[in-house]
């Protein structure tokens, strides 16, 4: 069992570095999409709702995989910026857009914060 | 304890980083053998040539997510009889009467403890066979 532990600890540390690896990658790209959310309030703008529904997904996965990588400040803040814009794209985008972009802010801190403790 | 014996998993995930996670711990601690898919759609391709004891599904996933193929995999008399374990974070109440509804073994949710997650699978692997031995 010590054996079984240490070992899986060991692919696990790997897995842990690759996926801070591509923590930068995910910061870059949520940083564009943030950019493309947030620079126009017209909602024809077909970029715009596409930036939203992308940002929706990355971040869906970003709250499932950090926390089972050990992130658990990570995964809460992309959980609930998650819930926020789920509620954004079920009200047809009308709700308020000043708190996701605060919480945009946050997670891109917490992504750093990650990167740079490790 | 199930006469049934888990070996062979078909673990359906598209999020890179959870498959990596999920895969490391199924192999580790359960000593499984694993084989991966990225949608409902590739485990309804793959699924009859791997013929695994168990399918371990999300839910949401692109190309087809996992209530679809759950569904496409009850059309068929054989496939019908593979437990699935739903691994989700999609888990509120309605939600999971929705997946017992379709006749999903059980639901994990996500994130998951890797710790936790054979234990948890292998609970859920004996009360579906002991559930199906009282059927019998």
């Amino acid at each position: 069992m010590l054996n079984l532990q240490s070992e899986f600890e060991e692919k696990l540390n790997t897995a842990k570095t690759n996926y801070l690896k591509s923590l930068n990658e995910k910061h870059t790209l949520l940083g564009i999409l943030k950019d493309l959310m947030f620079k126009t309030d017209d909602l024809k703008d077909e970029n715009l709702i596409n930036a939203f529904q992308e940002a929706y997904g990355y971040i869906h996965k970003l709250s499932g995989s950090s926390a089972m990588f050990g992130f658990s400040e990570l995964g809460q803040t992309s959980n609930k910026l998650e819930l926020l814009l789920k509620e954004f794209i079920g009200s047809n985008y009308s709700s308020d857009k000043k708190i996701i972009c605060e919480n945009f802010e946050i997670l891109l801190n917490e992504i750093e914060k990650a990167i740079k403790k490790d | 304890m199930s006469d049934h014996i888990l070996k062979t998993v078909l673990y359906v995930e598209d999020d890179k980083d959870i498959q990596t996670i999920g895969k490391i711990t199924l192999e580790s601690f359960g000593n499984f053998n694993v084989v991966m898919c990225n949608s409902g759609k590739e485990a309804l391709e793959k699924i009859k040539e791997v013929n695994p004891d168990l399918v371990l599904m999300d839910v949401m996933m692109p190309e087809m997510d996992g209530i679809t193929a759950m569904l496409e995999f009850k059309k068929d008399t054989e496939l019908s009889k593979i437990p699935v374990i739903f691994m989700t974070a999609k888990a509120q109440v309605h939600e999971v009467e929705k997946y017992n509804k379709i006749g999903v073994a059980g639901v994990i949710i996500k994130p998951f403890d890797p710790v936790q997650l054979c234990p948890q699978i292998n609970e859920i692997w004996e009360k579906f066979y002991a559930k199906s031995t009282v059927r019998v």
